[in-house]
């Protein structure tokens, strides 16, 4: 659809090209198959947020929102952001203008005071085509209220959709483990890193937490009864339901898409098997006959999982159909390479499964290919750990205790652009949110 | 010294009669019919009942203290051997294999344990650092399992065990390098039912 733009850009490909060759790093694998970072250079087209317009009652509402939807359209590495230098609120769009400067896409807004909030239009205007390729009308309750943020991060998910038919990632958040003080307690905070909340207070570990397909539960594994069981927090309510305290293990949940079904790792005559609870009771999913298989991960379809056996020595990520299927290796992506392989999570989106691997005795982020094959390294600085997909099934959020003082990192797997959403020691087990606010029909793509 | 003691249980029944709890109505009393009218009968009863009590309160007491004595002895007779019963059980990396070294450490718990039939073990596996989270709390659970069902083959019924894994959540040093890692990866042990009252011949002088 962008052809042409990327025609007119030949000249900027191919010094790309140049660089990308030189970003090509080489990481030697400690069993002698080369695993490379290979990111490919990306056209990003310019993107200017104009200013929004507010209507009397709403002009600082419009400056807010507008610094919102510009960062999480940054944030969606998929644009180059451009200055709207000398752009005045309420100026009639002059796509052609923009164009010159380098904007591929224009996006106009205004804000007008309504019952309990704002309206905010949007329209996203094809400066190359000299076309609107989307418009719509989003409803923001007040900017104080609590799904002020989340309704701003919708709208500019839609925005992303209208520009690249894609889903975008902006209206999630993330929960994780932080170790405190002799405790490790979940916490949730917003994908662009604001709205930090605490949701455990045990004074205990809490390990593990998993996102509800809607977004208002997690399961997550807590030793504040002596041993570790499996609760389910719904984060509503703040209420707690005990899912499992079975002798031994009861650790490493994961949601089936339909919410239904929690598959889980748990202690089975002395061995870590998989198991699922759902509608028919609880159900043993593996035979690992003393060999450990836990940290489940659902393909889309449900039928499937994704998750670690250590069956034939080191860890290793298998791919299972539910219900009684016989596991297949897909950590082997090289041939004879079998580094230690730990916490998958399937895209949401289908195709990969992302985990982390020791490469050259340091824990990185991989993908393969749901299928097996097509293995990619996607970080080789510092210690890379417990990946997990945003929404949009392109970018990953992991942990790190050592890469700029440690924290936790957003990765654009196309790009390999690295952003930190949180910085500091002691952040683990990130789990990224299902989107949890939907743009309303109004908010229709344009021609 | 014997004059005070009088002095002092003459008083107290009159402290002691507003404090008594009224016998209910159509039970019987301690000292019933014979005393009912008579004041100064009623406060003698009570002070030989309330001596009585004492007495036996007393006894209670010395009981308890030499009941005490015995168990500090026998805790101080078999401190060693609770040492050797709670010895912490080391591992190679990535491994629930039974060293020789953790070999010799559990079969002499097995002896203690045969010996006290009352005693019951927590065992917690743990594991090092450098692995990742959540499979580190499936490998410290078999580490426990591989010390009970040691332990079974050593003549020990496993259901006098509880296993638990905290997997590297609770080093034992904190720090990278082997010699932080190599006393992590281990199993801990901890009494939770049951005495000491035996030392086996193994480990005796």
């Amino acid at each position: 659809m962008r052809d042409l733009a990327f025609l007119g850009r030949g000249t900027l490909l191919a010094v790309l090209g140049v660089l990308g060759a030189v970003l090509h790093l080489p990481a030697q694998d400690t069993i002698g198959v080369r695993l490379r970072l290979t990111y490919e250079p990306q056209y990003e087209p310019g993107f200017v947020v104009l200013p929004f317009s507010g209507a009397a009652g709403a002009e600082g509402a419009a400056t807010a929102v507008r610094a919102i939807v510009r960062r999480d359209l940054e944030y969606s590495d998929r644009f180059e952001l451009k200055d709207a230098a000398g752009a005045n609120p309420g100026d009639p769009v002059n796509a052609a203008l923009w164009r010159e400067r380098g904007a591929d896409w224009v996006l106009e807004g205004s804000i007008s005071p309504r019952a309990g909030g704002y309206a905010l239009r949007l329209t996203l205007h094809d400066a190359v085509y000299g076309q609107v390729k989307g418009s719509g009308s989003f409803d923001l309750p007040g900017q104080t209220a609590r799904g002020f943020r989340m309704a701003v991060h919708a709208a500019s998910d839609a925005v992303v959709r209208w520009a690249t038919g894609e889903p975008g990632m902006a209206a999630s958040r993330i929960a994780f483990v932080l170790q405190g003080r002799g405790a490790k307690d979940i916490y949730v905070v917003d994908s662009d890193g604001e709205n930090l909340t605490r949701v455990t207070t045990d004074g205990s570990i809490a390990l593990s937490p998993a996102w509800s397909p809607d977004g208002a539960r997690l399961a997550y594994t807590s030793f504040r009864s002596g041993a570790p069981f499996l609760y389910e927090r719904d984060l509503g309510t703040g209420a707690d339901r005990l899912l499992s305290d079975r002798a031994g293990l009861n650790i490493t949940p994961a949601y089936s898409p339909d919410g239904r079904t929690v598959a889980f790792a748990t202690t089975v005559a002395g061995g870590t098997e998989l198991a699922t609870l759902g509608p028919g009771g609880l159900r043993q999913q593996t035979q690992g006959r003393r060999s450990a298989s836990l940290s489940p991960s659902f393909a889309p379809d449900g039928r499937r999982i994704a998750f670690v056996s250590d069956r034939l020595g080191e860890p290793q990520i298998y791919v299972m159909e539910l219900g009684g299927g016989e596991p297949r290796l897909v950590s082997d992506f090289a041939y004879g390479r079998r580094g230690y392989s730990t916490s998958p999570d399937w895209s949401p989106t289908g195709g990969r499964i992302a985990y982390h691997s020791r490469v050259n005795g340091v824990h990185q982020v991989v993908m393969v290919d749901a299928g097996g094959g097509g293995g990619k390294l996607l970080t080789d600085r510092g210690r890379n750990e417990d990946p997990s997909w945003a929404p949009d099934g392109r970018h990953l959020v992991f942990a790190s205790p050592d890469r700029d003082g440690g924290g936790l990192f957003v990765l654009d797997t196309v790009s390999g652009t690295v952003r930190a959403l949180q910085r500091g020691r002691g952040y683990g087990l990130p789990d990224w949110s299902p989107p949890l606010a939907r743009a309303p029909a109004s908010a229709a793509a344009g021609r | 010294m014997k004059l005070r003691h009088v002095v002092v249980l003459a008083l107290l029944p009159l402290v002691m009669v507003g404090c008594r709890k009224r016998p209910a109505p159509g039970t019987p009393g301690p000292q019933d019919s014979t005393l009912t009218t008579d004041g100064g009968g009623q406060a003698r009863a009570d002070s030989i009942q309330l001596a009585e009590q004492q007495r036996q309160e007393r006894e209670r007491l010395a009981e308890q203290g030499r009941l005490d004595r015995e168990r500090r002895d026998r805790e101080a007779a078999t401190a060693p051997v609770r040492e050797v019963l709670t010895e912490i059980v080391f591992f190679d990396y990535d491994s629930d294999a039974i060293t020789p070294e953790a070999e010799q450490r559990l079969q002499l718990k097995a002896a203690i344990l045969r010996a006290n039939p009352g005693l019951r073990l927590r065992i917690e596996g743990h594991a090092d650092q450098r692995g990742s989270t959540e499979y580190n709390l499936a490998l410290g659970q078999r580490r426990a399992e591989a010390v009970r069902a040691y332990l079974a083959d050593y003549g020990v019924d496993p259901g006098r065990f509880v296993t638990i894994s905290y997997g590297k959540e609770r080093p034992l040093l904190e720090g990278e390098g082997e010699d932080a890692w190599s006393r992590n990866r281990r199993a801990e042990f901890a009494v939770v039912g049951g005495e000491i009252v035996n030392v086996p011949q193994e480990l005796r002088p």
